[in-house]
């Protein structure tokens, strides 16, 4: 059975005919094109898929696409303009954030969240931000330089 | 097939019909179907129901939706401002992007006997709604649980709401959490505890242990050792040894039963001679309980 699904992915409608118990993660990835979300654990443990549903921080792989029916996504891709990297990116290459690059968008989006709600945030509070991304190269301390260095960039 | 409706009485009505697999958030849900919901048969969607998503504060209790997610019960201010330690509980669960989906209905009607819900909700005394196309009642939520992902629920019934009725004056609650790391861990033990005090005395006491017996485990033995007696260091000992002796926990890959049991009477005294020091207990020398 089939449903008719709408979807405002980073700005642009999207209108797809699927199976509303598929993932998220899947449409995303299979109909759609978007392969910034990267499916690693698929139980809502690693956060390599996570994108922003609706102004929330979500794992892809736990969302059936009939629950974001309406809704607005916001994915890595949608996160440059056009060649110029966002400042989040563009922290993350300066620092060395990035090492196999499995769990960056993910993290990337993280970071992006809790910098939306927090502006300044300390470093426990990115870590707290940062609990459901995980990263097997970096050791974290890189990733945590770079979201501070961006949010002292917004001073 | 997939269903989606707006009205429980529609829900209802639907599941009244025909067996059915309801679907809350899905952080439990995806992972026990390997991420493949397509092959979970009939799923009743409960998401869309506006009723479901409601925080009510009336005299006699503060209502919480069955699909309040756990990032609401931490952030919503009626939740946190008369209940912090169940807003810390919801803290504590999974990570940012569980919390924003899991919910507490599907939390409970999981019946996890690690998980974090029950045992902060049941020290609160709270009561839960079910309701069928045939009736609705209201029954506490202790009652609920009957085994590893075993509930008193019948196969037409869903949960609505809990009830919590507001804590009376002089009461305190502390939830504890005891696992492998901060984020994303099963809890290996986790307690909820309510002490009411006054004058030096135990008036009421409630001790939940969870990850400890098949289910959350209430520890009535304590209760009755507790309450009435004169809050001092050696009933906060007593009590310790007695919940440690009166949880039923297993061996498994998070801990050791042994491990568990040691955990459990720690927590009891953390938190009750944490009370000690800043409780009011009156008179200085022994109370007349």
């Amino acid at each position: 059975m089939e449903r008719r699904i709408q979807l405002t992915v980073n700005g642009r409608e999207r209108t797809i005919t699927t199976d509303p118990r598929r993932r998220l993660l899947d449409v995303l990835r299979e109909d759609l094109g978007l392969i910034g979300a990267k499916e690693g654990c698929g139980e809502g443990e690693c956060g390599a898929c996570s994108v922003i549903l609706n102004g929330l921080l979500v794992n892809s792989c736990l969302v059936p696409i009939g629950q974001a029916d309406g809704s607005v996504i916001n994915t890595i891709e949608g996160m440059a303009n056009g060649e110029e990297l966002h400042p989040i990116q563009q922290a993350f290459l300066d620092y060395g954030a990035v090492q196999c690059g499995y769990c960056t968008p993910g993290m990337i989006l993280a970071a992006d969240h809790l910098l939306e709600e927090r502006s300044h945030p300390t470093a426990e509070e990115i870590k707290e931000g940062l609990s459901g991304n995980l990263c097997r190269c970096t050791g974290y301390q890189k990733i945590i330089q770079a979201i501070q260095a961006v949010s002292r960039e917004e001073e | 097939m997939y269903y989606q409706p707006h009205y429980l009485q529609e829900a209802l009505q639907l599941l009244h019909s025909q067996e059915m697999l309801l679907l809350a958030g899905g952080s439990d849900l995806y992972p026990r179907f390997k991420g493949y919901l397509t092959d979970a048969g009939k799923l009743l969607d409960l998401s869309c129901i506006q009723e479901l998503q409601k925080i009510e504060e009336t005299k006699e209790a503060l209502s919480i939706g069955s699909m309040v997610t756990h990032q609401i019960l931490q952030r919503e201010k009626r939740v946190s401002s008369s209940f912090p330690s169940l807003s810390q509980a919801a803290s504590l669960i999974g990570s940012p992007q569980i919390r924003s989906r899991g919910t507490m209905g599907g939390n409970l009607a999981n019946a996890s006997p690690a998980a974090d819900l029950p045992p902060i909700l049941m020290a609160l005394e709270a009561k839960i709604e079910v309701a069928s196309l045939k009736e609705s009642k209201i029954m506490l939520l202790e009652d609920l649980f009957k085994g590893p992902g075993e509930t008193a629920l019948a196969r037409d019934e869903i949960i609505l709401r809990a009830l919590l009725p507001p804590p009376k004056e002089g009461t305190f609650i502390i939830f504890h959490k005891i696992g492998r790391r901060k984020a994303l861990s099963i809890s290996v033990l986790n307690m909820a505890l309510l002490a009411e005090i006054s004058s030096g005395c135990l008036k009421k006491l409630r001790i939940v242990v969870g990850s400890a017996a098949p289910t959350p485990l209430r520890i009535h033995l304590a209760e009755e050792l507790g309450e009435g007696e004169e809050f001092t260091p050696l009933l906060v000992e007593e009590l310790a040894h007695l919940v440690s002796k009166e949880i039923r926990p297993i061996d498994d890959l998070r801990a050791s039963a042994r491990y568990r049991r040691s955990v459990a009477q720690e927590l009891v005294k953390i938190s009750l001679f944490s009370l000690l020091g800043g409780a009011d207990h009156g008179e200085k020398d022994s109370a007349d309980c």
